[in-house]
């Protein structure tokens, strides 16, 4: 299982797990998940809400450590790693979209976009220059300077997206990027990712809770109640 | 009911879930509540003290002092001082047999020395107040008891030789200091050591522990000492607790340390044996007034008194006593209360920060419980009442911390006041300060909970843009005359009737703030249209080849500079963005500017028009019209005209391209101006309708403490709007700067570590050799490290651009850190070029770091910028708490510093001489004369004569205060009465004064002897009187033979300047030798000698030599300083106290401000994470802003007490003396402790920030 039509796996995960405290109970929100996500993939993984799915995304990000289980990404073990090499993998390796973009309001987006490579230990790309090809890529040329506050939803998912492609991550984890926008919005950022698949060959991780959206995708999981119940490749 | 249950519950469980946030905003209420408390408590203490024990204090029931008042009953003869005569006390003590009262008579005021003899030698000669007493009768209430339990009737009893023989003998005897004994039963007699002497000579004395101090006297019980000029010996059998005399009892005892010889001893001490106290006990069943008025009528009929003896005849009954005490007390217990509040005050912004953010984070939640129907007064109800309760747990923890802290701070109060106090918990201070807090976070509180009110319902269906509304101007500006009017009536129940301020100032406060809001309302209404926030320098198509050219030139300077922004980019490019950025920050300062001026005109135009209508409108006579035009005057007005115009292209530029800013700074100063002229107005007029009317005269009960309010608050206010504006402006710096900044501080702070240890040099030098090494090891580590990743991209310059591995940043930070401690290391060495060199490695190690830093970290300080102007109004409060406490610093600390510096400048310096001789008759002046003509190792010597004159005509006209203002001081009505009394002096020869700088006319002239002449130094007192060479001034003097003295008119020869060189004591007034006639009466008669210094001996023969005078009294100059510079400590311990509680509740906001911010900023912070930023930067982060926060509280907090040091020294001494008198490590200190304070603060709520997980960004509450 760990070679398919020969692609490279970006991500392998085994057997993960997570438990989370609530208050005297203990909330399995994640129990025994194993993936396996290759190069240049566009993956959704799709469940109700409360399936566990942002849990999930959270642990193959590094953003959380798991109960049990092992993560891999881009060939290096994270599962056991201090917080200090998380954070690097996550700025070198992934890159994020949330559903309720996460920009940070006094940074212009330009600014927003160039943190990754200002964050980076050691640079890969000049941050504005970078930052300003990003954003001219999703159609943002002419709002470099504005600030989040002066943008729409979609904009600013956008601004987001190029924020996380700044290092050039193999991976790009995606949270519901389309669950606060309306239809029209949801197309243009859902149309923009394909885009930078596309142009980049970036593996695209994307969780919805939506059938329809996750259908578009290259392969789908299902998710429920924190195990994956189901794989397919939509038609 | 229901309902304030509901939200009594809602609010309880609000604080619980946020606990964190919770417990700083207490903390913000308890250090405030606390400082009152604290506060408060010592002044019931003080209180305490004074109103008990009256009789103590007092000395008996009744205390006479000899005045010169009291004809018939003062001794014509004695020089300088007033004493009773013997008649006087012969039937005081007849009226007391008489009466069934007891009496006892004291001499309180001789100041003599007391040399230690060994060996038939002089040893040590000191300065000492010597209160001759009655032994058996002193003090009439509760004993003085010595070290040892004993009394002071005890240690006078019997013979001195057999009182002490028995005490001292045997301790002697154990350090072999004893011969054997020749006496049967004592061992031996100390003095029998001394061949000279014979012990059954020696009188006892008993001396104040504080003269057992080496400093002091050094003496011990058993020494043999002679008093004053006697040559009789005294023995020391006691020594009484430096407390037996207070500053209460006996005032004198504050300056001087004093001896207790019995009254009966005068004659033998060569003094007239006349008292200048009278101690009366009265009988506890009989009334202390009748027995006072019986003395009055006994003395009137038995003595020759003139006039109404019950008026001049000075005494204290304990009732008076009682009252007068219970007044002070309550002047202390306001004016602690009132520096108590400022941090209450200061706490309060804490209060207000933390409702802000509860009612931000909440506003979806209050946006559904409106859907849901609650009514915006509700939600406001239901904040407050979160408010109060905060309020209320707070000011109760604050209550506990403040007992616990009065008591600490008991020691404060006793330095200050010079008394003992015990310490008790006080009720009242508590209860005040439960009230007081409630009070004001109630009131903090009401603004931002009244924002809760104005939440719109529609949020809820945008959650994620969920933001805060700004309250309504209207309801705001209500809220703000709401809580003028409460706090004024607080204010006015504080002041009382100390001050009282005219009504009208009250409506042109009010009208002041109705103005400022109407002109925001009106700037908010839209004029100017905005400008985009970005514009980038272009010329039009035709100018490209200039423009190409501009922008090449630019970029390659631009090159050369650190900033990170421009690298990577093609020059030309780089030259725009900086052509761009300048250009930028050019608008900004013209825009602000033009702001400022536009008000300010604009301001002065109202006032002038203002002004002009006073006359037509008939509103006030005391100002004529044009009153202010006149004030302008000589020139003022082309000023004004020039403002004008720059003016009038500003408002246009504003018209134009004005931002909301400018138009509101702009329109907020008219409309304040505009509206306070109104009030003005309208204050005048409804003055004059209403003046006499009940109303009116309630109205002018209560407008005292209401002006005050307004005006602390337009002063809070001004302070703020600056505070607002300088985060704004430092928002928009360039990265590198914040990082320069941080350089800068880093490198100071290793330097004065470095210089610090430098004292210990071989242990330095290896230090330094070994970081050295250490750090360049990592430097060549980064040349050689092995690049990982993949080349970098085309048009990416290699490693000068790319920050490199982390090693090679912290190579180079360790590297300049060793360059700046051996650049420490060569300027602490006397060799001047190596100090050059030291200050180059200084400066390659600032740009090493600066360039490494800058590199690695311009992100981070870009953040750190936006963050802090994109909180600008929080920032600027949290500044303003911490500032005030560190401004109390500076001035406290630097003032006292420069002052003491100056005394001891005055003193030593400028004194002509190393030793004072005061002497009170012009006999003994020549007696000193002659002592020292005859003494070896005097190089030389001045005398001069003071005199105490009335001064009662200038040019022929009485003398005049001018009084103006708005404040009228309730006794300065008094004090307008009061003679102007002044003291005139009168050097033996004029010929080695100072070169004077003149304000007017010349300088005295030994030729002017004889003159009626007169030199004044300029002066408070002279400037308000408008003397000026020429001016005739009338004096009259007291004499010995006509008891209307003698009145003398002197020609005002010349105005010294007030900072031009002084000579010794008292050119304040200067006589020229021989002008005033014998029969004049001298103050005192000072000669200043010079002793040479080289042999300590020379000074120790001349005081013993000056202690034959009789009469005389020498006092090193050493001494004396010291004297002064304690008293100057004890006057600012208070100060000091509430300046560290002021800081102690800025530190409280600054960890309240963090805490919140962090609070707000988690979903951020972990955003940041999620994309990469580390735990430690983001600590680092935090800290650098609040160090900034607290870099700048110190740079103003030192800046406000430079500025009153510098214009204290400058009133007084020339500016070359600035330098000196300056303490620059006390500046350096201060903003090191803004620094720290703010970096300690936030530390407290930043480790939690720090750690906080990533994984948050994925949950939405
Ligand atoms: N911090 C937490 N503490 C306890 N339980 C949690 C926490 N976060 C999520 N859960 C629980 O974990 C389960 C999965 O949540 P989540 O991954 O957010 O689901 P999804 O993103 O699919 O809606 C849910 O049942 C939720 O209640
Ligand atoms: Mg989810």
């Amino acid at each position: 299982m760990t070679q398919t039509n020969g692609r490279r796996p970006i991500l392998r995960a085994t057997n993960l797990t997570k438990d989370l405290p609530l208050g005297p109970v203990v909330v399995h929100a994640v129990r025994g998940v194993d993936l396996e996500i290759y190069e240049n993939e566009m993956v959704a993984i799709v469940g109700p809400s409360g399936s566990g799915k942002s849990t999930l995304l959270g642990l193959i990000g590094g953003l959380d450590t798991p109960t049990t289980g092992r993560i891999e990404i881009d060939g290096v073990d994270i599962t056991n790693m201090s917080e200090g090499r998380l954070t690097e993998v996550r700025n070198e390796k992934i890159g994020f979209v949330f559903q309720f973009f996460n920009l940070i309001p006094t940074l212009t987006a330009l600014e927003n976009v160039a943190l990754p490579i200002q964050f980076a230990n050691r640079p890969k790309f000049h941050p504005e220059k970078r930052a300003r090809e990003l954003l001219e890529l999703l159609g943002l040329g002419d709002r470099l300077h504005h600030r989040p506050m002066e943008l729409s939803g979609g904009q600013q998912q956008r601004v987001a997206i190029a924020r996380a492609l700044a290092n050039n991550p193999p991976l790009l984890l995606a949270d519901e990027p389309t669950g606060n926008l309306d239809s029209v919005a949801s197309e243009v950022v859902l149309e923009a990712l394909r885009n930078v698949w596309r142009e980049t060959g970036t593996t695209v991780v994307l969780v919805t809770h939506d059938r329809d959206l996750a259908a578009r995708m290259g392969r789908v999981m299902e998710l429920s109640d924190g195990r994956i119940v189901r794989e397919y490749v939509p038609v | 009911m229901r309902l304030l249950r509901f939200f009594f519950i809602h609010s309880l469980r609000d604080m619980w879930r946020n606990r964190t946030r919770t417990l700083f905003a207490l903390i913000c209420v308890a250090t405030g509540v606390a400082a009152v408390v604290a506060l408060r408590s010592l002044a019931f203490m003080v209180a305490d003290e004074l109103t008990s024990n009256l009789a103590q204090m007092n000395r008996g029931d009744i205390r006479l002092a000899a005045t010169r008042n009291a004809v018939g009953l003062v001794d014509r003869n004695t020089s300088g001082w007033a004493a009773f005569s013997t008649e006087a006390v012969a039937a005081m003590r007849d009226w007391a047999r008489q009466e069934g009262v007891e009496i006892t008579v004291a001499r309180a005021n001789w100041v003599t020395s007391i040399r230690q003899m060994v060996q038939g030698q002089t040893v040590k000669t000191t300065a000492v107040l010597a209160l001759a007493i009655e032994p058996d009768l002193y003090p009439f209430y509760d004993s003085i008891t010595l070290e040892d339990g004993r009394t002071l009737a005890e240690a006078f009893a019997g013979h001195a030789e057999t009182a002490l023989a028995a005490r001292v003998a045997p301790s002697l005897s154990a350090i072999g200091a004893l011969s054997a004994a020749p006496g049967a039963g004592a061992p031996g007699l100390a003095w029998a050591t001394y061949p000279t002497y014979r012990i059954s000579n020696a009188r006892p004395v008993v001396i104040s522990s504080n003269l057992r101090r080496e400093s002091a006297a050094g003496l011990a019980e058993g020494d043999i000492v002679r008093i004053g000029a006697s040559d009789v010996l005294y023995v020391v059998t006691g020594v009484v607790p430096a407390s037996a005399e207070s500053i209460l009892s006996t005032p004198q005892t504050a300056l001087l340390d004093f001896i207790y010889v019995p009254f009966s001893d005068l004659g033998v001490l060569r003094e007239r044996p006349l008292p200048d106290q009278v101690f009366i006990k009265v009988p506890l069943e009989r009334s202390v007034e009748a027995v006072d008025a019986s003395l009055i009528a006994y003395l009137e009929s038995h003595l020759q008194t003139e006039g109404d003896l019950d008026e001049k005849l000075s005494r204290i009954t304990i009732v008076e006593l009682e009252e007068e005490n219970a007044e002070t007390a309550d002047v202390i217990d306001d004016m602690i209360l009132v520096m108590g509040l400022s941090s209450l005050l200061i706490g309060g912004i804490g209060i207000i920060n933390t409702m802000l953010v509860v009612v931000s984070r909440r506003t979806l939640e209050i946006a559904v419980l409106k859907t849901l129907g609650l009514k915006a007064y509700r939600v406001t109800a239901l904040f407050l009442v979160e408010a109060a309760l905060m309020g209320l747990i707070g000011s109760l923890f604050g209550v506990a911390l403040g007992v616990l802290l009065s008591y600490l701070v008991k020691s404060v109060g006793e330095q200050a006041f010079g008394l003992t106090l015990v310490w008790r918990p006080y009720p009242e201070a508590m209860l005040s300060g439960l009230f007081l807090g409630m009070v004001i976070t109630v009131l903090f509180g009401f603004l931002p909970t009244l924002v809760a009110g104005q939440v719109r319902p529609a949020i809820v269906l945008r959650p994620n843009e969920a933001q805060m509304p700004a309250a309504g101007l209207l309801q705001t500006l209500v809220t703000l005359l709401v809580m003028i009017g409460v706090l004024g009536l607080l204010v006015s129940s504080i002041v009382n009737d100390t001050i009282t301020i005219d009504p009208v100032y009250m409506i042109v406060g009010g009208g002041a703030l109705v103005g400022l809001f109407l002109g925001v309302i009106v700037a908010n209404l839209g004029v100017g249209r905005p400008i985009p926030d970005y514009y980038v320098f272009r010329l039009p198509r035709r100018f490209e080849r200039l423009e190409n050219w501009i922008t090449g030139a630019a970029g390659g300077v631009a090159g050369v500079l650190p900033v990170k922004g421009g690298r990577g980019l093609e020059r030309r490019e780089r030259g725009r963005a900086a052509i761009t950025l300048g250009l930028r920050a050019l608008r900004q300062t013209v825009l602000l500017y033009g702001a400022l001026a536009l008000g300010a005109a604009l301001a002065s135009g109202v006032m002038l028009i203002v002004a002009e209508s006073w006359r037509p409108l008939q509103l006030g006579e005391t100002k004529p019209a044009g009153a202010i035009w006149t004030a302008y005057e000589q020139g003022a007005a082309v000023w004004i005209g020039a403002w004008a115009l720059l003016t009038g292209v500003f408002g246009l530029l504003i018209r134009w391209y004005g931002r909301a800013l400018a138009s509101v700074i702009a329109l907020g100063t008219l409309g304040a101006t505009a509206g306070g002229g109104i009030g003005l107005l309208a204050g005048r007029a409804l003055s004059g309708l209403l003046d006499g009317t009940a109303f009116w005269q309630t109205l002018s009960a209560q407008a005292t403490g209401i002006v005050l309010v307004e005006g602390a608050l337009a002063l809070l206010g001004a302070i703020f709007v600056g505070y607002w504006l300088l985060v704004w402006a430092i928002g928009k710096l360039p990265p590198v700067v914040l990082i320069g900044v941080v350089s800068v501080v880093v490198l100071a702070v290793v330097a004065a570590i470095g210089a610090t240890v430098a004292a210990r040099a071989p242990l330095a030098i290896a230090a330094v050799a070994a970081l050295g090494v250490f750090s360049g090891a990592w430097w060549w580590q980064r040349k050689g490290a092995s690049n990982p990743l993949p080349s970098p991209p085309p048009g990416w310059r290699d490693s000068a651009a790319s920050a490199g591995p982390a090693a090679a940043t912290l190579g180079t930070v360790l590297l300049s850190v060793a360059l700046v401690l051996a650049g420490v290391l060569l300027a602490i060495t006397q060799v001047i070029w190596l100090r050059w060199a030291g200050a180059a490695a200084g400066a390659v190690a600032f740009v090493l770091l600066w360039r490494a830093l800058s590199r690695r970290f311009s992100v981070d300080a870009r953040l750190i910028l936006r963050e802090m102007s994109g909180r600008r109004t929080r920032v600027a409060s949290t500044l303003l708490g911490l500032s005030v406490g560190i401004a109390g610093l500076s001035l406290v600390s630097l003032t006292t510093g420069a002052v003491s510096h100056i005394l001891e400048f005055q003193l030593s310096e400028r004194a002509e001489g190393n030793l004072l001789v005061v002497t009170r008759a012009p006999q003994q002046a020549a007696a000193i004369r002659q002592t020292l003509d005859g003494l070896d190792g005097i190089e030389h010597y001045a005398q001069f004569t003071t005199y105490r004159a009335v001064l009662e005509a200038v040019n022929g006209e009485p003398p005049r205060f001018e009084h103006s203002g708005p404040f009228n001081f309730a006794n300065s009505e008094e004090a307008e009465e009061d003679p102007f009394v002044m003291i005139l002096s009168q050097r033996s020869s004029l010929e080695e004064l100072p070169a004077y700088e003149m304000a007017s006319g010349r300088r005295l002239l030994p030729s002017d002897a004889g003159k009626n002449l007169i030199m004044v130094r300029e002066s408070f007192v002279t400037a308000h009187l408008g003397i000026r060479a020429g001016d005739r001034l009338q004096y009259r003097f007291r004499t010995r033979s006509d008891p209307d003295g003698l009145l003398l008119e002197l020609e005002v020869v010349g105005v010294v300047k007030a900072q031009s060189a002084q000579a010794g004591f008292g050119d304040q007034f200067l006589l020229p030798p021989d002008t005033l006639p014998r029969t004049v009466e001298p103050l005192n008669i000072v000669t200043v000698v010079q002793v040479n210094e080289e042999d300590p001996a020379y000074m120790d023969q001349t005081l013993a030599a000056l202690a034959d005078v009789p009469g005389a009294v020498a006092i090193e100059l050493g001494a004396l300083t010291q004297l002064l510079k304690n008293l100057l400590e004890q006057l600012n311990a208070i100060p000091t106290l509430v300046a560290w509680l002021a800081l102690l509740a800025g530190t409280a906001i600054i960890a309240n401000t963090v805490a919140l911010a962090t609070q707000e900023r988690r979903r951020q912070i972990g955003v940041m994470k999620a994309v990469g930023l580390k735990g430690w930067r983001v600590l680092g982060m935090l800290v650098v802003e609040n160090g900034l926060i607290g870099l700048l509280a110190g740079l103003i907090g030192a800046g406000v007490g430079l500025l009153v040091t510098v214009a204290v020294v400058l009133a007084s001494q020339s500016p070359e003396q600035l330098r000196e008198l300056l303490e620059l490590s006390t500046i350096a200190w201060l903003i090191l402790l803004g620094i720290g304070v703010a970096i300690g603060a936030a530390m407290l709520s930043a480790w939690g920030a720090a750690a906080e997980k990533p994984m948050n960004v994925l949950r939405y509450e």
